[in-house]
């Protein structure tokens, strides 16, 4: 029985396996991964939900002239190191290779943009259709600001866990 | 042998009439069963062609309900119930088409709207997970999943649906990384060729070779402009062409693909604009390069074959003459561009009639529909193409249009009226 239809198995196996792979990362950030909130950049509310997602653009992307690493070309992986804050974390040091951090820090990854870093594995949140109207008035009363919450891994795999603005909260 | 559905469902129809009425014995009529493969299931194509509709539909409608993300269930049970579903439908269409065989149709629908649903799953999962910027190889993995349940149950619409999958891969790998280009195009080659190969089917072959192109285009598109984007598909179409040049299950999808692309190419050169951009002695060194990574080992297996078939003693059939003199002129516009550019102008347009005046005369000779449409409709396009490229007075081309028009009229009324003429009197 099994000898006849290996094949068949073996193909519905590779399924189930990459799609165990596909949020494994994820899955490691949400259930070991440090919590951290960083602070999103004013943005217009009907430019940032495209379809039915939140596009997240943070402060700590905007990297200041005293961080920026040199020798550091467009496009390769940097590691944002970031400091607890209120009422969000703030950014302390950019680094081209995964740091070894001080106590209470947290790493996150991104990729390098000449004097910006950006953080493409967290500028999304995908939301409910009936919550887009919702986001959208928050985020207007609120000057395009809030407050995002996530979770990161040593190695600075980050994962959104929740976006607060204007009081409410949208995920998680 | 390459017949069609068609001939082989009259043939199944008529085969016990002739047996009963004595004019093929019984004998014969098993090696014909057996020659034209009559046994095998074709006749429900219909209703696979109904189930995949299906089965198209119903994955779209759970994507659209994934996307529409119903926020009042836990992410675990989305998730756990999107797996489940995946696993039910690909397990229940298995049983149904290779388990109890008894609805192979409905199963085969069922096995295919499973893998649908994996590219659901894969947009629940980064839903979830806020996952956004690994699409490349999601669409990688829809693509090396679709191939896998293919292989398994030999299933052609599997198959056919690796090719648009394997190709919006390599798109999105060649524009993240324009210095891979050429490796990930050879890549996608020897992917789909694989597929053609094992499958050894007219439609999976014909697919390959259409996103083979497309694939070599876009590398070309992203590293050297024109001129690459041009010689790779080029080079392939003569490769499609000499493979078509020899008998099997590959030549006529082949010899469509390979002369739609050369036709379309040659078009393209035919302008003496384009063929300046394209002149392979004004390149720069590495548009030079990489036009010779894409294009050469492509040329290569064209005069390979080429040079194959025509050591073989048996005269070449009217398709497979076609073949090859549209083969000589593709060779003919590759050494026309090293030369210089009017020469390429030059050879293009003699390549364009030289395959409309084939073709037509073939259609005479053989009294084939297709050839002459084909021929009619490359050389009236040519010369409307060429009187609205250059400059001459209003009454001219008012004169040239109705007398082409009026032309083909004519021509395709008399070729009409001569084939129903012979078909009646035979």
């Amino acid at each position: 029985m099994l000898r006849k239809h290996w094949p068949f198995m073996a193909a519905l196996g590779l399924q189930l396996v990459l799609l165990a792979a596909v949020p494994a990362k994820k899955i490691h950030a949400r259930l070991t991964g440090t919590p951290i909130a960083l602070m999103t950049r004013p943005v217009d509310p009907y430019d940032a939900l495209a379809g039915y997602y939140v596009t997240l653009a943070y402060q700590v992307e905007r990297v200041p002239p005293e961080f920026r690493p040199k020798g550091l070309s467009r496009g390769t992986s940097v590691w944002l190191e970031l400091a607890p804050a209120e009422p969000a974390w703030r950014l302390v040091a950019v680094h081209g290779r995964v740091p070894a951090v001080a106590d209470g820090h947290a790493v996150i990854k991104g990729v390098w943009r000449r004097s910006e870093a950006d953080l493409p594995e967290a500028s999304r949140l995908y939301i409910p259709e009936d919550d887009r109207h919702t986001v959208a008035d928050a985020l207007r009363a609120a000057g395009g600001r809030g407050i995002v919450d996530l979770r990161v891994t040593r190695q600075g795999t980050p994962i959104v866990v929740r976006l607060r603005v204007g009081g409410r909260t949208f995920g998680g | 042998m390459a017949t069609s559905r068609a001939f082989r469902a009259k043939l199944s129809e008529e085969l016990p009439k002739w047996t009963e009425e004595g004019l093929v014995s019984p004998e014969t009529a098993e090696l014909l069963r057996r020659r034209y493969h009559l046994d095998e299931d074709g006749g429900s194509f219909a209703a696979l062609a109904v189930y995949l509709l299906g089965a198209l539909l119903v994955g779209g409608g759970v994507i659209s309900f994934i996307a529409w993300n119903w926020a009042h269930l836990p992410d675990l049970l989305k998730l756990s119930g999107g797996v489940i579903l995946l696993v039910a439908t690909q397990g229940a269409g298995y049983w149904l088409w290779r388990g109890t065989e008894r609805r192979p149709g409905l199963g085969h629908g069922l096995v295919f709207l499973g893998v649908v649903l994996f590219g659901a799953n894969l947009g629940l999962f980064a839903q979830v997970y806020n996952i956004h910027d690994h699409w490349r190889g999601g669409i990688g993995a829809w693509a090396l999943v679709a191939a896998a349940m293919a292989w398994a149950t030999r299933s052609l619409p599997c198959a056919t649906a690796v090719v648009p999958l394997a190709v919006a891969w390599s798109f999105g790998e060649m524009d993240a990384n324009p210095e891979r280009a050429s490796v990930v195009a050879y890549l996608l080659t020897l992917g789909l060729g694989g597929l053609a190969y094992r499958f050894q089917n007219g439609v999976v072959a014909g697919f390959a070779a259409i996103g083979t192109l497309a694939g070599l285009m876009f590398a070309g598109a992203g590293s050297s402009g024109d001129a690459s984007m041009y010689y790779a598909p080029l080079a392939l179409s003569a490769a499609l062409l000499a493979l078509s040049l020899h008998e099997g299950w590959w030549s006529t999808p082949l010899r469509r693909v390979g002369m739609g692309a050369f036709i379309i190419l040659t078009y393209f050169a035919s302008f003496a604009w384009a063929a300046e951009d394209l002149g392979i002695s004004t390149l720069s060194v590495s548009s030079l390069t990489q036009v010779a990574v894409l294009g050469l080992p492509f040329l290569g297996l064209a005069t390979a074959a080429a040079g194959f078939r025509l050591g073989r003693p048996r005269p070449l059939s009217p398709p497979e003459r076609a073949a090859g003199a549209t083969l000589i002129a593709v060779v003919a516009l590759v050494g026309a561009s090293v030369i210089g550019v009017g020469m390429l102008w030059l050879v293009a347009n003699l390549g364009l009639a030289a395959l409309a005046g084939l073709s037509i005369r073939r259609a005479v000779d053989e009294l084939e529909r297709g050839p002459f449409w084909l021929g009619v409709s490359v050389a009236g396009v040519q010369i409307l193409t060429r009187f609205l490229e250059f400059e001459v007075g209003l009454l001219i081309k008012a004169a040239v249009f109705t007398v082409l028009g009026v032309a083909v009229i004519g021509i395709g009324y008399t070729f009409e009226n001569r084939r129903r003429e012979v078909l009646h009197a035979s």
